[in-house]
C-alpha cells in the first residue's frame, strides 16, 4: 500500500468538523425553543445531538491523527479514493479548479453567461493541459453557443445575459 | 394454494403494467435517449452511472415521473452495456466494475476474437437484465405487502439501518463514514424543522428559510467531488483506439456454452445489488470468483476465459436490478445512483420509505416498463452502437471533465434559475474532494441529506404517537429486528475498520524489517517509527497532496 495521505491535512479536517459541532451545539443551546406538546425532543433535540456526535467523534479521529503524526509520520496509507495509476497528479490543479469554479460562478449573473463560460472553460482546458490554444478556442466558444441555444431557446432558461442583455434582447434571444 | 395464485397474479399483473407504461412514444424517445446516453457514459472513461444520473437529473425536472424513472433506468442498463465496449477493445475500462471484463475481453480481442468477447458481453448483459427483472419483481411485490406494518418506529429504524450499511460497506474508516451521515444529516437540518416548522440555522438569510434543496447537495457531493478529484490526474492518452470496428457477431453454438456462468452472474448480481453500500463492482467481482470455481476451464480465466465475461457482465447488469430492490421496496438506497434516484423522487413530491410502491404503485411499473424498454432497445440497436461508439472514444478525457462541470452548471442552474443553486451545488462538490481525498464517504454523506427529514420526522412523530415511551417506541418486533440488523452491519464496519489498520501496521512493519535487512540495522518497532520517510506513490509529480 502507498503511502499518500497527508496526516495533516487529515488532522485539520477533523478539527474543523470539531469546530463545526461546537458552533452547532451553542447554534442549538442559543436558539429560542418554542413550547409544543407532544413534542418531547424539539425542534434543536436534534442538531444538539449532531453536534455532539460531530464534536466526539471527529475528536477521536483527532487524536489518533496526533498519535500517528507522532509515531509514525506525516504520510499515511490513503483511507479515501487514491489516484488512477498510470495518470499523473498535479497537487495544485484541484483546488485552483476549484477556486476558478467560485470566480466563474461570482462574475456569471453580472457579465453574463456567452462572456464568461468560453473564459471559464478555456481556462479549465488549458489547467488540464489540454492540446493547442485553437483547439481549446474551438472547445469552449462551440459548448457555450450549443448549450445556450438548447436552454434559451429549446429549453426556455433563461441563462443569464449580464453585459450582454440588450443586445440579446435586441436579437430576441432571452429566453423570457 | 391461494396465496400462491395470489403472487403469481401479482407477478403477471406487474409485468403487464410495466409493459403497458411502453405504450407511448415519449417514453421511447426517452428510452432511445437515456439507453444511448448511457451506453457513451458507460464508456467514458470515469463517468460510470452515478455521474451519469447526475449529469442527466437536472434535465429530468420538466418530465412526468414515469418518464423521468424511464429515461434513468435506461442510462443505468446502457451504462452497464456500455462499459464492456472499451474494456474489451481498447483494454480501459469504462466503470471499475468493468475492471475484470478487461482481463478476458482484451485477451480475447488480441486472439482476434473480439467479435466473440462483444458477442458474449452483448447476450450476458441483456439476458442479465431480463432475468434480474423477474428477481426484482418477486422481491418487490412481497415487500410492498409489509408496507403496512412499518410505523414510525418501523420507518425509523429502517432510516437508522440504511445510513449504518451504507458507511460500514464503504470506506476504510467506520467512524468518518458515521461523521460523513452527520455532517450530510446537518445540511439537511437547515430550514424548516419538519414537525412544526421552526426555521433552524437559517440565520434570517431569506433563500436559506426553506432550506437547501436536497437534490443540488447530492449531485454537488456524489458527481462535483469526483470531478474535481479527476482534475487532479493527467490524462495524457486518448482513452479509445481509432481502429475499425469490423467485428462480426458469434454464432448462437460458440455463445450456448456460457449460459450457466451468465445464470449464475444474474442471481450474484441481484443478490450483491440488493445490499446497501455493494452494488455493480463487488457483484462483478464475486460472480467472476464463482464462474471460475465452477467453470470446467478455470486455468483460461484472465486469459481470455469466455465465462468470465459472462459472469461478469451479467452481473453487473443484474446489480442494477438488485439495487432497486432496497431502493423501492424500504426506501434505503445502496448506491450513489439510488440516492439520485431517490433525490429525484423526492423533488416530485414522493417520502421515501416501504410505503413508496404501495402508495404509488406507478413508480415500480415504470422501473419494470424502463428496464424491459432499454433491454429491447440495445438488443435491436446495441450492436450497431458499438460500432460508431469507437469513434466517440478518441474523446480526450480531460475534456469530459470539464464538459461534465459544465453541464452541471447549466443543469443545475436550471433547476430554480438561480446561480445561487449551483454556489451551493459547487461547494458540495468541493466539501465532497475533500472528503473523498480524506476517507469520509460522499455517498454515506449524501444519502443522510436525502433521508434526513424522514429520520428525524420518524423519531419525533413517532415518539409523540407513544407518549414519550422509549421502551414502547423501540420495543416493536420489526424494529428490534431492524434496529439488530443495523448493529451488526456497525460491527462489520468496524471489523474492516480494525483488520484495514492492522494490515497497514503489518505492512508497515514489514517494509522496516525489509530496510533493516538492507542497511544492517535491527527493525525499529512501530512506537519508534521515524516520520519522516518519503511516500512511496509513484504516480504524483509534485509534493502537493492536497
Amino acid at each position: 500500500m502507498n503511502k499518500t495521505m497527508d496526516r495533516r491535512w487529515d488532522l485539520a479536517g477533523s478539527l474543523a468538523v470539531v469546530a463545526l459541532g461546537i458552533a452547532v451545539i451553542i447554534g442549538a443551546l442559543t436558539y429560542p425553543t418554542p413550547e409544543i406538546v407532544f413534542d418531547a425532543i424539539g425542534p434543536m433535540g436534534f442538531p444538539l445531538v449532531l453536534g455532539t456526535f460531530l464534536v466526539i467523534g471527529a475528536a477521536v479521529v483527532s487524536i489518533r491523527t496526533i498519535i500517528g503524526l507522532r509515531r509514525e509520520g506525516i504520510w499515511a496509507v490513503a483511507e479515501g479514493t487514491e489516484d488512477e495509476p498510470e495518470h499523473p497528479s498535479v497537487g495544485w490543479r484541484a483546488p485552483a479548479i476549484i477556486a476558478g469554479s467560485f470566480v466563474y460562478l461570482a462574475l456569471l449573473q453580472p457579465v453574463g453567461f456567452l462572456i464568461m463560460t468560453p473564459i471559464a472553460l478555456y481556462g479549465a482546458l488549458w489547467a488540464m493541459q489540454y492540446r493547442t490554444v485553437r483547439w481549446r478556442i474551438i472547445i469552449a466558444v462551440a459548448f457555450t453557443l450549443v448549450s445556450f441555444v438548447i436552454f434559451t431557446q429549446a429549453l426556455r432558461v433563461p441563462l443569464p445575459s449580464g453585459l450582454l442583455d440588450p443586445l440579446l434582447f435586441a436579437l430576441g434571444l432571452t429566453a423570457i | 394454494m391461494e396465496w400462491l395464485f395470489d403472487a403469481v397474479a401479482a407477478f403477471g399483473d406487474a409485468i403487464a403494467q410495466g409493459v403497458g407504461v411502453l405504450g407511448t412514444p415519449t417514453i421511447w424517445i426517452a428510452i432511445a435517449v437515456g439507453s444511448i446516453l448511457g451506453i457513451i457514459f458507460g464508456a467514458l472513461p470515469g463517468i460510470g452511472t452515478t455521474l451519469a444520473y447526475a449529469l442527466v437529473l437536472p434535465f429530468t425536472f420538466g418530465l412526468d415521473i414515469t418518464t423521468t424513472i424511464v429515461l434513468l433506468m435506461s442510462v443505468s442498463v446502457g451504462a452497464q452495456y456500455g462499459n464492456s465496449i472499451p474494456a474489451i477493445l481498447v483494454g480501459v475500462p469504462g466503470t471499475p466494475a468493468a475492471a475484470l471484463t478487461v482481463l478476458d475481453g482484451f485477451a480475447l480481442h488480441k486472439k482476434g476474437e473480439s467479435g466473440f468477447a462483444l458477442g458474449i458481453a452483448f447476450v450476458s448483459a441483456i439476458s442479465g437484465q431480463i432475468v434480474s427483472i423477474l428477481f426484482f419483481i418477486a422481491a418487490i411485490i412481497p415487500l410492498a405487502g409489509l408496507a403496512y406494518f412499518f410505523l414510525q418506529p418501523e420507518l425509523f429504524a429502517l432510516y437508522l439501518f440504511g445510513l449504518v450499511a451504507i458507511v460500514s460497506l464503504t470506506g476504510n474508516n467506520v467512524l468518518k463514514g458515521l461523521l460523513a451521515v452527520g455532517f450530510g444529516l446537518l445540511l439537511a437540518v437547515i430550514g424548516l424543522d419538519p414537525v412544526n416548522f421552526t426555521q433552524r440555522f437559517t440565520f434570517d438569510l431569506p433563500w436559506l428559510r426553506s432550506g437547501i434543496e436536497s437534490t443540488v447537495l447530492v449531485i454537488g457531493l456524489l458527481a462535483v467531488s469526483e470531478l474535481f478529484r479527476q482534475t487532479r490526474q493527467h490524462f495524457q492518452w486518448n482513452s479509445g483506439s481509432t481502429e475499425r470496428f469490423d467485428a462480426k457477431f458469434p454464432r448462437w453454438k460458440r455463445i450456448r456454452p456460457t449460459i450457466p456462468a451468465m445464470l449464475g452472474g444474474t442471481v450474484v448480481g441481484t443478490l450483491i445489488g440488493a445490499v446497501p453500500g455493494a452494488g455493480a463492482t463487488p457483484a462483478a467481482m464475486i460472480a467472476y470468483q464463482q464462474a471460475r470455481v465452477t467453470s470446467k476451464n478455470p486455468e483460461l480465466f484472465g486469459k481470455g476465459a469466455p465465462d468470465g465475461i459472462a459472469a461478469n457482465e451479467a452481473s453487473q447488469n443484474a446489480s442494477n436490478s438488485g439495487e432497486l430492490i432496497p431502493t423501492l421496496g424500504l426506501g434505503i438506497p445502496g448506491s450513489g445512483s439510488m440516492v439520485l434516484l431517490l433525490a429525484a423522487l423526492t423533488l416530485n413530491g414522493f417520502v421515501p420509505g416501504p410505503n413508496l410502491v404501495s402508495e404509488s404503485p406507478q413508480l415500480f411499473h415504470a422501473v419494470v416498463g424502463g428496464l424491459l424498454g432499454s433491454s429491447i432497445f440495445i438488443i435491436i440497436t446495441g450492436w450497431a452502437i458499438a460500432r460508431v461508439l469507437l469513434k466517440l472514444l478518441t474523446i480526450n478525457r480531460s475534456v469530459v471533465i470539464v464538459m461534465s462541470l459544465a453541464t452541471v452548471v447549466v443543469g443545475v442552474y436550471s433547476l430554480n434559475y438561480r446561480v445561487l443553486d449551483v454556489v451551493l451545488c459547487f461547494a458540495a462538490g468541493a466539501i465532497g474532494y475533500y472528503m473523498l481525498r480524506y476517507g469520509y464517504s460522499t455517498a454515506a454523506a449524501a444519502l443522510a441529506v436525502v433521508l434526513a427529514a424522514g429520520f428525524e420526522a420518524s423519531l419525533r412523530r413517532g415518539l409523540s404517537i407513544f407518549d414519550d415511551d422509549l421502551a414502547q417506541f423501540f420495543g416493536r418486533p420489526i424494529t428490534i429486528v431492524v434496529i439488530v440488523l443495523a448493529i451488526a452491519f456497525l460491527v462489520i464496519g468496524i471489523r474492516r475498520t480494525v483488520q484495514f489498520q492492522r494490515q497497514q501496521a503489518a505492512e508497515q512493519l514489514a517494509a522496516m524489517s525489509s530496510d533493516a535487512a538492507t542497511t544492517g540495522t535491527p527493525p525499529p518497532s512501530l512506537d519508534r517509527a521515524e516520520s519522516t520517510a518519503p511516500p512511496t506513490s509513484s504516480t504524483h509529480t509534485d509534493g502537493d497532496r492536497s
